[in-house]
């Protein structure tokens, strides 16, 4: 069996190498019908929800009891499932993320590597002494105790009887599991262990059996949970009652019901006076109270009562140790508020900026999408990570133990909290699949990041979004990368491939192809479109063609379905005039050129001074010493003139003007076709650029030549001057050709010692 | 029991965090010397500092070690090599550049290369905490090459 195949192989090896059939359309910009799913009912060919469009609906009731002596989460719900589908279903499937840390879990037995990557620390913290994973101690409705299956991170209800389009199956669940220790054994999230005020902070989630989502385009997505593809979830409404030590703060998605209850009098009044407060947070909890309630030990325990309406999962933090802060961010659809909690070891960075990032954000996204339709947006402190849930995430960038922080710290945290924020987008709010697609949330909200990031300050230090940051990315080997619509566990480079290289890519649709007016417009409409919706890849690239008139199949199929690059390149340059046959211009020409090259010649000038035996014998004199070869006769004035007569009007306009042509060849190396944006400066100094869309290349998407005019002459042309295409090679994009410094030259040519350290307010508290 | 050895791999599940890149470009220059600029994430490092010799390296702050560039110097001398026909050059730190976007650059430089007859490369940087590391090699000038280097492929002979 083995050699069999192996002969197969072996055989079709060279007819891969002999390439692509030449027979069959492999243009650039060949449409995408055949990668892109056919439009229908549920989904239109405008990029649309299509009028049959539906989504399902699951609701929670739940209560959890959290144990802070053993760290571990005991838990009821009431799932009510709604069909709206049109279809029968047999079984109903839910998610049991937990289980990803079980000692079954598949996720440890697939991941490839040799023994060599292993050590003895690493395998000492992998010793599997944690529990981890869901127990579930019942699954029950009305009827009685339900027949279920569970399929490492899949449980499968079996129903007794279909449940019917437009039906709803109200079925609930009870479990408990071990709560991991993030620092020790990572995770999205866990408990952070302060050993000095011996104090737990969890940051919890994916911590319930969550139902799947059924649709259109995946049936069930129970695709099994590895790690890397993250969530698909039905939006729903929540109530959820956490009961925690009575000296815990708990912040959750959704508003606290039975604050009344819960925070004393005078946080009440704070927590009114932060929904009046647009400037400045105001301190609901701060930070003497908060050290004052670390040390605290009281017994008993206290509910946190928490409603969240048209959301689609639920998280939520709870430790003694939180400072809580909070302001307002008006909108003309309501009122929000922005939220942080903290321990003190966040601080001074977390007063100072978290809210104020949480706020910035809401105001750049709902720009560019729609108004933020939740009540509050939290930031709660989480060394490490980054992590995202409906109206709550977890962030990291913790300053050092003096209070001092690198500049590299602040723009971190500031960094994650805008990304994380804006999670709330995409996939909270436009309900994209990330078991699939992680660069459906990832790539657009990377994007949104760096706009906002822009917003903020000027200059700001993004990492992603300017098209030279993805060219090191994307100029070498393709082997062990792959296209961005590539399914979320088979990514290589998760960084670059979901987050970087979809991010760029709307980042040059937007400045480059095609400009901010049409690109915001068919963004906010995409986004609009989908809110509270279930978007799919064809949805985003048929709604930014459809409102835009803007042909995008060859950016597409080019920037997400290749692994192909930009580098384009100016081979030639040929310089052309049209010979309007005026001999007094001819001959003027010719003696310019005479008159330089005499100029130029060494003897001349050396000899220039030098008095010659004619200068002392006018006899040596003739004809020709006084005859001028540039002179026009009159007989070359006669056969000018009776050229002009024949000469139509347009014809003898354009010989007037006595234009440049310059002859251009273009070649695209990289295969990835793009605009050719080009900066012609003329021999006077002066400017022009030209920017020439990517169509240029339609009918050969490889070797090009186009020729310019201009009145003036080229003195040189740069292609690409906004670093606006992500050209890999820049030394093709010259004319003449011009070196640019290599980063290691320029570091090691320049002053490297007056670099002022990276975090000089150390230095300065030190003094 | 043992396969559970790979769940090393939870331990970097962040959103965000999803690096575990470097690129280094190698530019055999006209001059004959061996320029290489070498990026990382500095939290990386960082990280992979931590959790493999217990040291914070705190780049780019007052309080960064005292010895962190010759610590990275000798870590990258024991994770990368090049070997020029067949012996491995000595290669020489120039310096590191830390920036607020999170990118650290490694300066490195080889004077006078003989002439090149082959190119082998070893590259298993930060693999043997980050399972999903990936290290891209660019090679600059008449050479122009590149590959992708990660924790099953670490070694490699440039044609």
């Amino acid at each position: 069996m083995k050699l069999y195949l192996f002969k197969i192989t072996l055989l079709f090896i060279p007819i891969g190498l002999l390439g692509q059939n030449p027979n069959l359309n492999y243009n650039k910009f060949k449409q995408l019908k055949e990668e892109i799913a056919t439009p229908n009912n549920y989904r239109t060919a405008s990029g649309a929800p299509g009028h049959e469009y539906y989504q399902n609906e699951a609701n929670y009731v739940m209560n959890l009891m959290s144990n802070d002596q053993e760290q571990k989460i005991t838990g009821e719900e009431t799932i009510t499932y709604v069909n709206n589908s049109p279809d029968q279903l047999e079984y109903l499937w839910l998610q049991l993320d937990q289980n990803k840390r079980a000692q079954n879990s598949e996720s440890f037995i697939i991941r490839t590597g040799g023994i060599k990557s292993m050590n003895t620390r690493s395998i000492k913290q992998l010793d599997p002494d944690f529990e981890g994973g869901f127990n579930i101690t019942e699954v029950k409705n009305k009827g009685g105790e339900l027949d279920y299956v569970i399929n490492h991170t899949m449980m499968r209800i079996n129903l007794k009887k279909p449940l019917q389009p437009g039906g709803e199956f109200e079925f609930s669940i009870k479990w408990w599991y071990n709560i991991n220790n993030r620092m020790e054994i990572g995770g999205r999230s866990g408990y952070e262990y302060f050993e000095k005020d011996d104090n737990y902070l969890y940051t919890i989630a994916q911590f319930f059996p969550r139902m799947c989502v059924y649709n259109d385009v995946e049936g069930w997505q129970n695709k099994q949970f590895l790690g890397q593809g993250e969530f698909t979830l039905p939006f729903g409404d929540y109530e959820v009652n956490i009961t925690v030590p009575t000296d815990h703060v708990v912040s959750a998605t959704g508003e606290l019901v039975n604050a009344s209850e819960i925070l004393n009098s005078k946080q009440l009044e704070r927590f009114e006076a932060a929904k009046k407060s647009e400037n400045e947070p105001v301190f609901i909890i701060n930070e003497k109270e908060a050290t004052k309630n670390e040390k605290n030990r009281k017994k008993g325990m206290k509910t946190w009562q928490f409603k969240a309406e048209n959301v689609r999962d639920f998280g939520w933090a709870s430790s003694r140790k939180f400072i809580w802060d909070a302001m307002v961010v008006k909108q003309e659809t309501g009122d929000v508020l922005a939220m942080s909690f903290y321990p003190k070891e966040g601080n001074p960075l977390w007063e100072q900026y978290s809210t104020k990032a949480v706020a910035q954000t809401l105001k750049t996204y709902s720009r560019h999408t729609f108004d933020y339709p939740y009540p509050v947006a939290i930031s709660v402190h989480s060394k490490w990570i980054g992590m995202e849930y409906p109206m709550i995430c977890f962030n990291g960038g913790r300053p050092e133990s003096d209070g001092t922080y690198s500049e590299r710290t602040k723009y971190g945290m500031i960094s994650v909290i805008i990304h994380e924020v804006g999670h709330n987008y995409f996939p909270m709010i436009i309900n994209s699949d990330e078991r699939q697609w992680t660069w459906m949330d990832e790539g657009l909200n990377t994007f949104l990041q760096f706009i906002t990031e822009q917003e903020f300050q000027d200059d700001y230090p993004s990492r992603r979004g300017p098209a030279y940051k993805i060219v090191n990315y994307m100029k070498g080997n393709k082997e062990n990368i792959s296209p961005i619509m590539t399914n979320s566990e088979s990514i290589h480079q998760f960084g670059n491939n979901a987050y970087g290289k979809p991010a760029t890519a709307m980042n040059i649709l937007r400045e480059t192809i095609m400009g901010r007016e049409l690109f915001d417009y068919a963004f906010k409409c995409y986004a609009n479109r989908w809110m509270f919706k279930h978007p799919s890849p064809e949805d985003l690239f048929r709604t930014m063609e459809d409102a835009s008139a803007i042909d995008l199949d060859w950016f597409w199929r080019g920037w997400f379905y290749t692994t192909d690059h930009v580098d384009i390149s100016i081979d030639e340059i040929k310089h052309y005039k049209i010979n309007n046959q005026n001999p007094e211009l001819n001959k003027k020409d010719l003696e310019e050129k005479f008159i330089e090259i005499k100029k130029k010649d060494i003897s001349n000038q050396k000899n220039s001074n030098n008095e010659t035996y004619m200068d002392k014998d006018e006899k040596l004199k003739d004809f020709y010493t006084e005859y001028n070869p540039f002179k026009v006769t009159k007989n070359e004035e006669k056969k000018y003139k009776k050229f002009k007569e024949n000469l139509s009007e347009e014809e003898s306009e354009i010989l007037e003007e006595n234009l440049n042509f310059y002859e251009i060849k273009f070649s695209n190396k990289g295969g990835l076709v793009m605009p050719i944006i080009l900066d012609f400066e003329f021999t006077d100094e002066t400017h022009e650029v030209l920017r020439i869309p990517a169509e240029i290349w339609q009918t050969n998407n490889f070797k090009i030549t186009k020729v310019f005019a201009f009145k003036k002459e080229l003195k040189q042309v740069e292609l690409d001057p906004y670093l606006e295409t992500a050209d890999t090679e820049r030394k093709n994009n010259y004319w003449p050709n011009k070196i640019e410094p290599t980063k290691f030259e320029l570091y090691k040519y320049k002053d490297r010692h007056s670099k002022p350290s990276s975090n000089p307010m150390q230095k300065k508290s030190k003094k | 029991m043992i396969n559970s050895f790979l769940s090393i791999y939870l331990l970097f599940n962040f959103a965000i965090h999803e690096h575990y890149t470097t690129i280094t470009n190698i530019n055999f220059s006209p001059e004959k010397n061996i320029e290489i600029v070498m990026e990382f994430t500095a939290h990386d490092l960082e990280y992979y500092f931590e959790k493999e010799y217990h040291k914070e390296l705190k780049l780019g702050s007052i309080n960064e070690l005292k010895d962190s560039d010759s610590l990275i110097f000798e870590y990258i001398s024991n994770h990368f090599y090049i070997k020029l026909n067949n012996s491995k050059i000595t290669l020489s730190y120039l310096g590191k550049e830390v920036n607020n976007d999170e990118s650290l650059l490694i300066y490195l430089e080889k004077k006078s290369f003989k002439n090149l007859k082959s190119l082998e490369i070893l590259n298993d940087l930060l693999c043997k905490h980050f399972p999903n590391q990936q290290n891209i090699v660019h090679l600059e000038g008449n050479l122009k090459n590149s590959f992708i280097f990660n924790s099953k492929e670490t070694i490699h002979k440039f044609k």
